[in-house]
């Protein structure tokens, strides 16, 4: 069939030509597509509030040889509460950007739910966690899942050692995506200490029900470790530079930047 | 093999690269500027070399002028208490042929999108704060496109400006002039009840 329609939520848009935008969906059946939308940029166009990024919408398409035209759009979410607030957009685009870099052309319908989920958690609670416990549970649905329990080199059981009982570090290898026991140590000379809270920390966020994610109560310590154990494992799983992250980092010290500025 | 002369098929390929201009228009551009007089040809060419070495940027909005301090920001008679921020300079021609505001401007030059890798560093951001320090100056007018980027850069300046004691107010959205009501889609006509005012 070539017209159809689907709810979609817009990763990304690109202005193209004059009054056109190329657009990066997600769809819950055909996975990642990308669309164009004509004469979007016009103040007469109906397909405007429709094809925002960062939307839940429904959209009718045309499917081209190429492209896919969108003929019909309507918000069916519009995250207000994400672009009122710079760093919940910021967490936002992250996500956004992350699915795009993980899903292959028609690929990747599996991620709908999870970032659709986790929009709406943005809206709610605490943007740094909410979107640590999305880039594990994403790396848990494309296979990538952290290996919290074995030894990633040799297999044996964590739990079953004595100095992690006694909530001694443990070594976590990025490039192999799971912890290292003490036993592998020495073959793994890049691999990053944790402390054993912050392995306990993650294997809970696995298990947990995301919606009471607000039961979270992580030091600084801790939290600054998961973000660098699952930003190095998303960055050994893939190649390209995560521009959001950058941004982010600008948004925590640009912030201290321009209130420096503003005093005589 | 070459199909064309070498300066027509350089020429071409200068024009292909303008934005919407493909290989087929570049083409016909090309032989439309052999058959005018040289004369037009000289024009065109001079226009667009005058036009990249007297245009900068102001110092002090960050517009784009031919003279610094730019029009608007030499301008005695123009309303020093009021700033209007918006994204690009096409957007001060366009509040310009209003003829109703008088104040100031200035241009950031794009605005959020960190999918994109545009964040606060890469916007003129730093430039408007050092111009707050202005005691004259009452009010910040957030004119940036009701685009979810440009929401987001607004919602970013109140939050940057507003501790300042300098009021921030954000350009109204709702229906265009000679709109229709049933047509107007549901997030526009939601940001209409919202900002309505008493007659």
């Amino acid at each position: 069939m070539r017209v159809y329609r689907t709810e979609a939520l817009i990763l990304r848009c690109r202005n193209y030509g004059e009054a056109d935008r190329l657009l990066t969906l997600l769809t819950p059946e055909r996975g990642k597509v990308s669309a164009i939308a004509k004469g979007v940029r016009k103040p007469k166009s109906r397909l405007r509030s429709g094809t925002q990024p960062l939307t839940h919408c429904h959209l009718v398409l045309y499917e081209g040889r190429n492209l896919h035209t969108i003929t019909q759009a309507e918000a069916l979410e519009s995250f207000a509460g994400l672009q009122g607030d710079i760093d919940r957009f910021a967490h936002a685009s992250l996500m956004a950007e992350l699915v795009d870099k993980f899903s292959p052309e028609q690929g990747g319908s599996d991620l709908y739910p999870l970032l659709l989920t986790f929009w709406h958690l943005l809206i709610v609670f605490s943007p740094p966690i909410v979107t640590r416990l999305f880039e594990l549970r994403l790396l848990a649905l494309l296979g990538y899942c952290p290996e919290l329990y074995h030894c990633i080199d040799c297999g044996e059981p964590l739990d079953e050692k004595p100095s992690f009982a006694e909530g001694k570090p443990v070594n976590y290898s990025p490039s192999l995506g799971g912890i290292i026991g003490h036993c592998c140590r020495h073959r793994h000379p890049d691999a990053l200490s944790v402390a054993a809270s912050t392995i306990a920390l993650l294997r809970h966020m696995l298990m947990m029900d995301p919606r009471h994610i607000e039961r979270i109560k992580a030091g600084e310590k801790v939290m600054g470790q998961v973000t660098k154990m699952l930003r190095d494992t998303i960055r050994c799983r893939h190649d390209g530079h995560v521009r959001s992250w950058s941004v982010l980092e600008d948004l925590s010290t640009g912030k201290a930047d321009f209130s420096r500025s503003k005093e005589p | 093999m070459l199909y064309y002369a070498e300066p027509v098929s350089r020429l071409i390929e200068e024009l292909s690269k303008l934005p919407g201009v493909g290989p087929k228009t570049a083409q016909r551009l090309a032989f439309h500027l052999l058959n005018v007089p040289r004369t037009e040809a000289v024009a065109l060419a001079r226009a667009i070399v005058e036009a990249h070495d007297k245009t900068l940027y102001c110092s002090v909005c960050t517009n784009l002028t031919d003279s610094d301090p730019c029009r608007v920001c030499g301008d005695t008679n123009r309303d020093r208490s009021v700033i209007c921020v918006v994204e690009e300079p096409r957007d001060v021609v366009a509040v310009e042929k209003t003829r109703e505001y008088r104040g100031l401007y200035h241009v950031l030059h794009g605005a959020l999108s960190p999918i994109e890798g545009v964040g606060p560093e890469q916007l003129k951001i730093s430039q408007l704060m050092t111009r707050l320090g202005d005691p004259e100056l009452r009010e910040i007018i957030v004119a940036t496109n009701p685009t979810v980027e440009g929401e987001a850069t607004a919602a970013y300046l109140a939050r940057l400006i507003k501790p300042m004691g300098i009021k921030v107010s954000r350009i109204a959205h709702g229906l265009p002039v000679g709109g229709d009501l049933e047509y107007a889609d549901q997030v526009t006509l939601l940001r209409a009840i919202d900002g309505r005012r008493e007659l």
